[in-house]
């Protein structure tokens, strides 16, 4: 073999380094788990199908490349009448809930993935870091007081994501900001809005308002239809987008402050950058499904485990993960109480916690990535 | 006649011109009323009046703990604003450079060094790239080289895919070395790089670092604990006293009894034939 083939490999071999059997059955096993939930998710219920109904139904031609449907879908327009009761059913209410499932679960992971370099802590999430709570304290006020404006509801949560992340960073700041002082800090300000949260609700006389409201608070897929989709997908696609191409600066800030400084990288702007990046993930994933706790904490964590630190697998792999692990818990959510829905958040948080705690216990020094 | 005077004058213009440039040509590093103070406090740490590091050779810092060595390199390699003077690199301050210029031109090593334990060594080396890659920009060819060399120079081809988690302390170092030579620097900042390491770990740190400047031409300036290893292995020495440069020279001019006995507080006999060695007798300093 010439030298030039042979360095030619090398460098082949390097870009595609990232591509390790781990991140492969990483993917799969996701895709797994979602195939199976949708399955679960578009059969089970009020309206019951069987399981081979349900799959027809999802692969159904006149659907899938019908170029009227997807307008109704995806651009809002009146539903076509030749749709028929099993189509609408699964198409028009159980489908975009997982869609927006998905949407919501890689956005909480990304999310995660992003604060936990920025703040180089494995503790950090956007709800740990109170920027859960800002964004949904400014959505609260938005459907309450301002809801002409719900459209940009994602752009105005970041506004209020953001306001709540730079009260925690400087509440912490020290002389640098150490993981425990980021995260005490990060409660401190998430109690606050969330309080305020609270008291918003006081004025609120409609009883309905009230409870959608409680359920939002609770993180929830409940009524998500396609409207949630086209109002996501949009920053979601963007959040994205740029987070896969940060990752190699990701990368070169976990090697620390001072190295990334020597190496010449202009570490402000990155973090800026960076956390612009994390906020509108989270908050495209609150504006539409509300506050979902701990997926944005444990999936970079589980993802981390398997596929290594290296953040371009693991982005792509909180893609995957994260929509598979809050599928399955609507799924759960759904129909574990029937015909009783429970907000996904609470089935996040029961399997969150205990995760949480035996990270704790298996880590000496937890925090540090 | 006129002309002549002219003519004289110019030669000397010229002369004087020729002089200064050589000058400029041989310090590549060089501050000036400098005075360093950490942003919490008052204090001044550091305050030296001039400060030359000549090009191309092995300059050492040395002096006790709390003398200001790191400091003055972490002001040398812009991690630390001067409160007064300015630093020079190649003749421009630092200011005047981009920062990843700036990271093309001079490298640092600091004390301690932290990554996620699952790195691999190649990757940490392909960090050192940094500065050269663009935004989006994937591994060019001359990335590779350069990896190549600085995994070569620095002897850790057999850690190439090695976990950094994995290393022992001095292979970390030597890890981290290779990853601040594909850094391509002219310049070299390297701080403490042999605390902590076994005698052997040491030596390969040390000889990487003559090996870099003999074969590579690369200015170093390191801090070094032990006066010992910096009077083998520098061209030059500094010793640092609360702040202040106290001596400069080659390590026959700068390694005596005296200073010894003033800056680091020891009484010690120092050696000078068949090469500079010291052996320490005993502290200057009494418990109270």
């Amino acid at each position: 073999m010439s030298e030039v083939s042979v360095r030619k490999q090398v460098s082949e071999r390097f870009t595609y380094d990232w591509i390790s059997p781990s991140l492969v059955t990483v993917v799969l096993g996701s895709l797994a788990v979602l195939v199976v939930s949708t399955l679960a998710q578009v059969s089970f219920g009020t309206y019951q199908l069987t399981l081979g109904e349900a799959w027809r139904t999802v692969l159904d031609p006149s659907v899938i490349f019908s170029v009227r449907a997807w307008e109704t879908f995806l651009l809002g327009r009146s539903l076509p009448a030749e749709f028929g009761r099993q189509t609408l059913v699964v198409w028009n209410i159980r489908l975009p809930r997982i869609l927006v499932g998905v949407l919501v679960g890689a956005n909480l992971a990304v999310s995660g993935a992003i604060f936990q370099a920025i703040t180089r802590n494995e503790l950090a999430s956007p709800y740990i870091l109170g920027i859960s709570q800002g964004a949904g304290l400014v959505i609260i006020v938005v459907l309450m007081f301002f809801p002409a404006m719900a459209s940009a509801l994602p752009i105005l949560a970041s506004i209020g994501g953001a306001v709540a992340f730079v009260l925690v960073y400087a509440i912490a700041w020290k002389s640098g900001a150490s993981p425990v002082r980021l995260v005490l800090a990060g409660v401190i300000v998430g109690t606050v809005f969330g309080s305020v949260q609270s008291g918003l609700f006081f004025f609120i006389d409609d009883l309905a308002t009230v409870m959608s409201a409680r359920t939002w608070m609770a993180g929830s897929l409940i009524g998500k239809d396609w409207e949630q989709v086209r109002l996501a997908l949009p920053f979601t696609t963007l959040a994205l987008g740029l987070a896969l191409l940060i990752s190699r600066q990701l990368n070169v800030l976990l090697l620390g402050e001072d190295t990334a400084k020597s190496l010449g990288m202009s570490i402000e702007k990155v973090r800026f950058g960076a956390s612009a990046i994390g906020i509108l993930c989270a908050s495209a994933a609150i504006s539409v499904a509300g506050l979902v706790g701990f997926v944005g904490l444990i999936v970079p964590h589980m993802v981390r485990n398997l596929v290594g630190s290296d953040y371009k697998p693991l982005l792509i792999g909180c893609v995957f993960v994260g929509p598979a692990l809050l599928v399955s818990a609507d799924v759960g959510a759904r129909l574990a109480l029937n015909p009783t829905q429970l907000p996904v958040g609470v089935i996040t948080g029961l399997v969150g916690g205990p995760y949480f705690l035996y990270l704790m216990r298996q880590k000496t020094n937890l925090g540090e990535i | 006649m006129t002309q002549q005077i002219d003519t004289a004058n110019h030669a000397e213009h010229a002369e004087h011109a020729a002089e200064e440039r050589d000058d400029d040509a041989e310090i590549v590093v060089s501050a000036s009323d400098l005075s360093l103070a950490y942003p919490s406090s008052d204090e001044v740490v550091v305050s030296c009046e001039t400060l030359r590091i000549p090009n191309g050779e092995v300059t050492a810092l040395i002096g006790p703990n709390g003398s200001g060595k790191s400091t003055l390199l972490k002001a040398l390699s812009d991690h630390l604003h001067p409160r007064e003077g300015t630093v020079r690199v190649d003749g421009r301050t630092v200011r005047e450079y981009d920062q990843k210029e700036f990271a093309r031109t001079l490298g640092r090593l600091s004390q301690e060094n932290e990554s996620p334990g699952d790195l691999s060594v190649e990757d940490l080396v392909y960090h050192g790239r940094y500065p050269y890659r663009g935004f989006f920009d994937g591994v060019s060819d001359e990335d590779e080289a350069a990896v190549e060399r600085a995994i070569d120079l620095a002897g850790v081809e057999h850690l190439r895919e090695s976990s950094v988690g994995d290393l022992s302390g001095g292979q970390k170092q030597l890890a981290w070395m290779a990853m601040v030579l594909a850094q391509d620097t002219d310049v070299l900042l390297l701080d403490e790089p042999t605390t902590f390491l076994d005698l052997n770990h040491q030596l390969q740190v040390m000889e990487t670092v003559r090996r870099l400047n003999r074969e590579r031409d690369i200015t170093v300036i390191v801090v070094l604990h032990d006066i010992a290893q910096a009077a083998r292995h520098a061209d030059h020495l500094m010793a640092l006293q609360d702040g202040e440069i106290f001596a400069r020279g080659s390590p026959g001019e700068v390694v005596t009894e005296s200073l010894l006995a003033e800056v680091f507080e020891v009484r010690a006999e120092v050696q000078y034939e068949p090469e500079l060695r010291i052996h320490p007798q005993q502290s200057l300093t009494r418990p109270e």
